[in-house]
């Protein structure tokens, strides 16, 4: 059932079909893709660890209680 | 006695009550709203959602239909459903799959509120909870599955609204919640060693709450940390602080000290939920401070 209704694969059946876009250039998506989830893995097990500090950040975007 | 995992006990509970009683039935996943209406008809549902964090998607069915049901219909009508969750962090589940939930419930009349911290009592909850004609939620903390305890093959229930002391004492009341319970009984037995004793108070359900069992140790000990590991807004340590300030005022010699998360959704990352959930250094600290 899944596998009948996978938008990326209907996606892809209908560009072939209609020509629209070629199944090279859905190919060139795919591994530009690939590649940029891999670096990110890369770049994301290399960069520094959070410090304790951060463990608030980013909660809001501002906020500030009258003291 | 046997020794059993806090989940395979919950798991016999469930055996034995169905076993023993027919309108008893599990539901799962995550399909707790209609267990409201099984329960209406006369059956005795035990519903399951699989993390604590997703009852936003039965909100209204729990709170403005089980948890009132009883109330406006005049006490003509009955909700003897279980809704069962996994909850709390410690797993790098991140914010969507890591958060408590019971303080929040707590606060709806209506509803009973139980969080075990081991495997005997989460058995003997769980079959007064399935027993109770009032809709019950069961918060499971889920980085406690694994921990076993001596847990008996025959059912057995354990009353709501009684506390467990886990440690006795006299210089500090320091009642906890859910897997705060074991980590702070550990910080007490390293203070035990420095001569400091304490009580150590698991209320083991939320709603109804042994408040007497908290007042009496804080009259005979006049200090009183809360631990637990939710947000500090309008959660489980503000609400007994307010109990003991209200009701124990004169008994306390120092301030009320309150364990907790930080104002903000868990962590993913290992190092900053170990710096969000309270941690054995940050609960010393608080029982050393009421002794400051």
């Amino acid at each position: 059932m899944r596998e009948n209704h996978c938008p990326l694969k209907n996606f892809r059946q209908r560009m072939s079909e209609t020509g629209e876009i070629s199944e090279a250039e859905l190919d060139a998506i795919d591994a530009e893709v690939l590649a940029e989830i891999d670096q990110s893995v890369t770049d994301a097990k290399a960069a520094a660890r959070p410090t304790a500090e951060q463990v608030t950040e980013d909660v809001y975007i501002q906020y500030t209680a009258t003291a | 006695m046997p020794e059993k995992t806090m989940r395979d006990a919950i798991n016999e509970a469930l055996h034995q009550a169905m076993e023993q009683d027919e309108s008893v039935f599990v539901i799962g996943e995550d399909v707790a709203g209609c267990s409201g209406s099984a329960a209406l008809v006369g059956m005795r549902p035990v519903a399951e959602i699989m993390f604590a964090d997703f009852i936003g998607v039965c909100m209204d069915q729990i709170v403005n239909q089980m948890a009132k049901f009883r109330y406006m219909f005049g006490g003509k009508s009955r909700c003897p459903a279980v809704i069962r969750f996994s909850a709390g962090g410690g797993f790098s589940a991140a914010g969507q799959h890591s958060q408590a939930m019971y303080q929040v419930m707590t606060s709806f009349p209506g509803l009973k509120v139980v969080v075990p911290s081991n495997a005997y009592d989460a058995k003997g909850l769980m079959l007064s909870a399935i027993q109770d004609d009032d809709p019950v939620l069961f918060f499971e903390p889920k980085i406690l599955y694994q921990e076993t305890a001596e847990v008996p093959d025959e059912m057995y229930t354990i009353p709501f609204g009684q506390a467990n002391f886990v440690r006795e004492g006299d210089d500090v009341t320091v009642v906890a919640f859910g897997q705060m319970v074991p980590k702070t009984a550990a910080v007490i037995d390293a203070l035990a060693e420095e001569g400091i004793s304490c009580d150590l108070i698991d209320p083991r359900t939320t709603s109804p709450l042994d408040e007497g069992a908290i007042l009496e140790s804080v009259e005979a000990t006049g200090r009183l940390v809360i631990v637990d590991e939710a947000p500090p807004r309008c959660g489980l340590t503000a609400d007994i602080a307010g109990l003991a300030a209200d009701r124990a005022f004169k008994s306390l010699k120092a301030p009320i000290k309150q364990v907790c998360a930080p104002h903000s959704p868990t962590p993913f990352s290992p190092e900053l939920e170990a710096a969000y959930l309270p941690n054995a250094e940050k609960i010393t600290a608080a029982i050393k401070a009421t002794l400051a």
